[in-house]
């Protein structure tokens, strides 16, 4: 049972430790995010969004090459 | 501050979550004399009363982003007096784990393996510790975030097994049948014994960003364990009976020993050694954590290898 645990308990550091591209193996559980979290087990909504850990300041994705998205800029919407 | 990382709010209130988990799941019956049925309500209140210090802690720093406690403390009074200070620290670190290895040593030995020598846990216990923080805080906290709720779902998904079979109302009622004077007692050690989240929070402090600002942060950690914490010493003395409840060690494994649904569901104490299993391996990684990055800054980041190495080895000796 020591073992066990401890094994587990090594595994979990690992998990922990693993990034794929900047993204933690365990995200959005750790580090948490309750706005991604709905996405992992369910697909709700449009997935129109970037992940928060990776774009924090541009979320929004681009949809169809970007092209309506600046067109709707460009013309003042 | 070597590491420039900044934590989030969840790895905060996990990590502090972790720090005040220490001895004090081992020690919170030694109230029980004074403060008697009302132990849940002292230890409530006695959580809380750190929140003043941990706040005062976050308030220091807020002037010196991504510093220490040592760093403000080397900036403000000289190199001496930081020294003098970090030995100290380092110290009351090492003696919080050696405490804290040797009650779950004990724990093991009581229950599960009695003929394994006591340094071979101990040995595997601050391997992980060391594994756990080699890879840096920002890893550390993500682990720790993981460990404590599989630690805590593990305590109280065999406690619902309990209900409402094991669980006597009439144990905890009437809640307060002791005297002022034994209640403050209680409250004060309560408040000792979780104080021992404030020797992590001392190097956390460089960890999170805008501390001045995010103090509740830390606040919710607190309040989160406030909460936690006396829930499983109600459950436990509503299934052993205060009396029983102070005579005895380790009264979670005890009171999940008990509990037989049917013919199938029994052993439960296996999960709640799991529990403390976590908890151990949690805290003495915080304790070997705040002792060697204190090393690292009084050896001016010299050979942060070889430093981990003689921090484990000076946990690891005088627990045996």
């Amino acid at each position: 049972m020591l073992g066990l645990i401890n094994g587990i308990a090594i595994i979990l550091w690992h998990l922990a430790s693993l990034e794929s591209f900047g993204v933690p193996y365990l995200y959005p559980l750790v580090p948490f995010e309750l706005e991604v979290v709905k996405d992992t087990f369910i697909r709700l909504g449009g997935l129109n969004k970037r992940l928060k850990l990776l774009a924090p300041f541009n979320r929004m994705r681009m949809g169809n090459g970007g092209i309506i998205h600046t067109k709707g800029k460009q013309d003042g919407e | 501050m070597q590491e420039n990382i900044k934590l989030t709010q969840e790895q905060v209130i996990f990590l502090v979550f972790m720090a005040t988990l220490g001895n004090i799941v081992y020690s919170h019956t030694w109230i029980d004399n004074d403060v008697d049925r009302a132990a849940w309500v002292a230890t409530f209140i006695g959580i809380l009363l750190v929140i003043p210090f941990a706040v005062w802690i976050l308030y220091l720093g807020r002037n010196y982003p991504g510093s220490t406690i040592f760093d403000i403390l080397e900036a403000g009074l000289g190199k001496m007096t930081c020294t003098v200070v970090s030995i100290i620290y380092i110290l009351i670190n090492i003696a919080v784990a050696v405490t804290m290895l040797n009650m779950f040593a004990e724990l093991i030995k009581t229950f599960f393996n009695k003929y394994t020598p006591i340094w071979i846990i101990m040995l595997f216990l601050v391997l992980i510790a060391a594994m756990y923080i080699s890879s840096g805080i920002k890893t550390f906290a993500r682990a720790v975030e993981v460990v404590t709720i599989l630690g805590l779902m593990n305590f109280f998904v065999s406690f619902i097994f309990a209900f409402p079979k094991y669980i006597h109302i009439e144990y905890i009622i009437p809640i307060f049948d002791t005297s002022l004077l034994g209640f403050i007692k209680g409250v004060l050690f309560i408040t000792g014994a979780a104080s021992e989240s404030l020797l992590l929070l001392m190097v956390l402090v460089g960890f999170i960003p805008d501390s001045g600002k995010h103090y509740m942060w830390v606040v919710k950690g607190l309040v989160f364990f406030a909460i936690v914490f006396p829930a499983a010493i109600l459950v436990i003395i509503m299934m052993l009976s205060p009396e029983m409840a102070k005579n005895i060690a380790f009264g979670g494994v005890n009171a999940a020993k008990i509990i037989q649904v049917e013919e199938f569901v029994r052993g439960l104490e296996v999960f709640i050694f799991g529990t403390y299993q976590f908890i151990a391996i949690g805290k003495t990684s915080c304790c070997l954590y705040c002792a060697w990055t204190t090393a690292k800054k009084m050896f001016n980041n010299w050979n942060p290898r070889l430093l981990l190495f003689l921090t484990a080895l000076a946990i690891l000796v005088p627990s045996i």
